[in-house]
Order: C-alpha cells, then structure tokens, then sequence
C-alpha cells in the first residue's frame, strides 16, 4: 500500500466516526479549570511578591519594638528590590507570552524564548535575588558582633553559627534552583531545540 | 478579536472540529486515559485562546494549530486537569451501507496501525503525516507549522516514506 491509500483508509474511517460531545457539560469544565488556572496564577503572585511586601511592616514593627540597629532596617531595600525585580520581570514576561493559535514554529520559538528566560532568571538567582539579602543579613550580624564583642568566645560561636545557619540555607536555595534548571528546564530547553532544529527549512538534496 | 458569543462559538467550533482535536491527542498519547487528558487540556487552550483568534487563519488551521502546539508541550506528568465525567465520551462507528463488515474492519486494522506508526515518527514529522492524512492542502499545512510551503513539501516527502516503511515493517508483525 501506498502513503496514497493510507490516507483513503483514513478518511474513509474517520468519515464513519463521529464525537459524542456533551457541550455543556465540557463548557462548564473548562471554566472550572480557567478558574483553578487563574486562582493558582494568582496564589503564586501572592506567594512570591505578597509574602515579600509583606515582610516589610512586620520588619519594621520587630526592629522598632527590639530597638534595632540600623543595619536589620537593610533587608527592606534587600526584599523590595527583589519583589520590584520579580513584579517588572512578570509584567514585561506576560506581554509576550506564547500564545497557542501561532503557527507552531512561531510557538516554538516564542516557547523557547520563555524558557530561556526562565533558565537565565534561575541561573542568576544569587545576583538578583540571594546577594542583596545576604548583605543585608551578614550587616546585621557583622554590626551585632562588633557591638558584642565584648562578649566573649561563646557570644562570638553563638553569631557565628546563626550566621553559618543562614548562609547554608541561602545556600540550599541556590542550590534548588540549579536543580531545577538541570533536572526539568535544560531537558526541556533541548527538546524545544530538536523540534525548532525540525522545522527549519531544507533542500530536497537533504533527504 | 470576536463579535460573537464566545460559549456559542466554541460550541460550534467543536462539533466542526472536534474530530481533529482527538485524532492529534490520540497521535500524541500512548493510552486512553492520556488521550482523554490531551484532549481535554487541548480544549482548555482553545476556550482560552479564543480571545485572541483574529480570523487571519481559518478555523479549522487555527485549531490544528492550538492542537498541535498543546500536544508536543503535554507531558504525562500534568495530567491534572483530569475530569470526574467525561465531556467527550465515545468515537462511535456509523454503519455505512457501501462497505461490508469486513471492509471496515480492515480500515479500521489499518488506521490503527497509522496511528501506532504515527507515535514512533519524529513530532513534526507527526504532525505532518497527520495534516497530510486529514487532506490539508500544502498552503494549509504550511499556515499551520509556519514553514513554506516548499519546506513542507521536502519534508512531508521524507515524513511519508518513513510511515511507509513503518506500515511495511508493522504488516509483519504477528
């Protein structure tokens, strides 16, 4: 048989086949998932920048209520770049996101484009993210120590290990988002890469 | 952007174009319960799309489109839009006074074996072969890779070679 007949076959039984569709009932479902999508775009909004803007009244009631040096009043500059950072990124991010009516090699493209941008958003989490918080962190503990200093050996250990605490989990966010960069973006990236690589244009004599 | 009723459109969108969408997610999964999940997060996308069609592509190249991008972006893992009851239910056979028993379940033997051929076809290639099988022209086809229509023929020539020697080496299979 030839491609040709196949293709007689197919639409002899495709044309003997019909959708059951209950349209309603579909309907009602997809509206239920595009209001479980919007809700779930919307907690993470809030997870990721809410919390951060949070975080800053809560900061200055404990600093004004603990008498704080200035240095524990550095992370609000520190969160409020981060969240400014991530809320420009996303608003600049959702104006070209990738819709599905595009052809599929525009789709690709723009597909890839946004991943990219993720894996460089990952890659760079210490520069954007981690370093204005770990400097606002270790200020605190450096003036702490030097107003301590006074204290003793166990006052020394005992800042020096909070210190360690926070670094190693600094260090463990780091670390996650590499993770993830390796374990499900670069996978992605690379099939992305295959299929985009598929589609470009060829001679015949490529055959 | 659209002037009518959105809920109606789609409605009437999928009758007419129903079928497409199941026959991609059907190329594209290997089960039925991944089939249904495909089928469902593709008509996910075109109720969400919808806003943005702006009738520069038929209807029928726009959802090929929102099918095929859907489905090579679906991985097993996101199945969680899985619904309680099924909104498409059953591909049904419709009996057809000018071909006997035996003649359908040939066709039917064949198609089969067109789809588990079509799996083990590279992606686009894939969704070539099966633009090709539902009769696109190569200016349709074209519109709904964004390649040229030169390019989709270089490659739906390789594309059907390869499912032609697919359908040989599963002919002698047991």
């Amino acid at each position: 048989m030839t491609p040709d007949d196949f293709k007689e076959s197919w639409q002899t039984q495709t044309s003997h086949t019909r959708l059951t569709i209950d349209a309603d009932l579909l309907v009602k479902e997809v509206r239920r998932n595009q209001r479980h999508f919007t809700a779930m775009i919307f907690w993470r909004d809030v997870r990721e920048i809410g919390v951060g803007l949070l975080m800053v009244p809560l900061w200055l009631y404990l600093g004004a209520k603990q008498s704080s040096p200035w240095t524990w009043y550095l992370t609000i500059p520190a969160v409020l770049w981060v969240a400014g950072f991530m809320l420009v990124d996303r608003f600049r991010h959702n104006r070209r996101r990738p819709e599905r009516g595009e052809p599929l090699r525009q789709h690709v493209e723009s597909s890839l484009s946004e991943l990219e941008h993720q894996i460089w958003l990952l890659q760079y989490v210490f520069w954007w993210s981690l370093l204005p918080l770990i400097v606002s962190f270790l200020a605190f503990f450096a003036q702490a120590a030097w107003q301590d200093r006074g204290g003793g050996w166990w006052t020394a250990l005992a800042i020096s290990l909070v210190v360690a605490l926070g670094l190693l989990v600094f260090a463990g966010i780091y670390w996650l988002n590499q993770f993830a960069i390796h374990a499900e973006l670069e996978p992605r990236r690379q099939e992305l890469q295959k299929l985009l690589s598929s589609l470009k244009d060829e001679s015949p004599d490529e055959i | 952007m659209l002037n009518e009723n959105p809920e109606s459109l789609f409605k009437s969108w999928l009758t007419q174009h129903g079928a497409a969408v199941l026959k991609v997610a059907r190329a594209y999964t290997l089960t039925a319960d991944d089939c249904q999940d495909l089928v469902q997060e593709i008509l996910l996308q075109v109720w969400r799309s919808l806003p943005q069609y702006q009738a520069k592509a038929s209807a029928s190249t726009w959802f090929y489109r929102v099918a095929l991008n859907t489905a090579l972006a679906w991985h097993r893992k996101e199945r969680r839009r899985r619904v309680r009851q099924q909104p498409i239910r059953e591909v049904e056979n419709l009996s057809d006074a000018g071909h006997d028993g035996a003649q359908q379940a040939l066709e039917r033997e064949i198609v089969e074996r067109l789809y588990a051929a079509i799996r083990q076809l590279p992606k686009t290639d894939a969704a070539l072969v099966l633009l090709y099988l539902d009769d696109l022209t190569y200016r349709e086809m074209a519109d709904v890779l964004g390649i040229s229509e030169t390019n989709v023929g270089v490659k739906l020539n390789r594309a059907r070679k390869a499912l032609g020697e697919l359908m040989k080496e599963g002919s002698h299979d047991p």
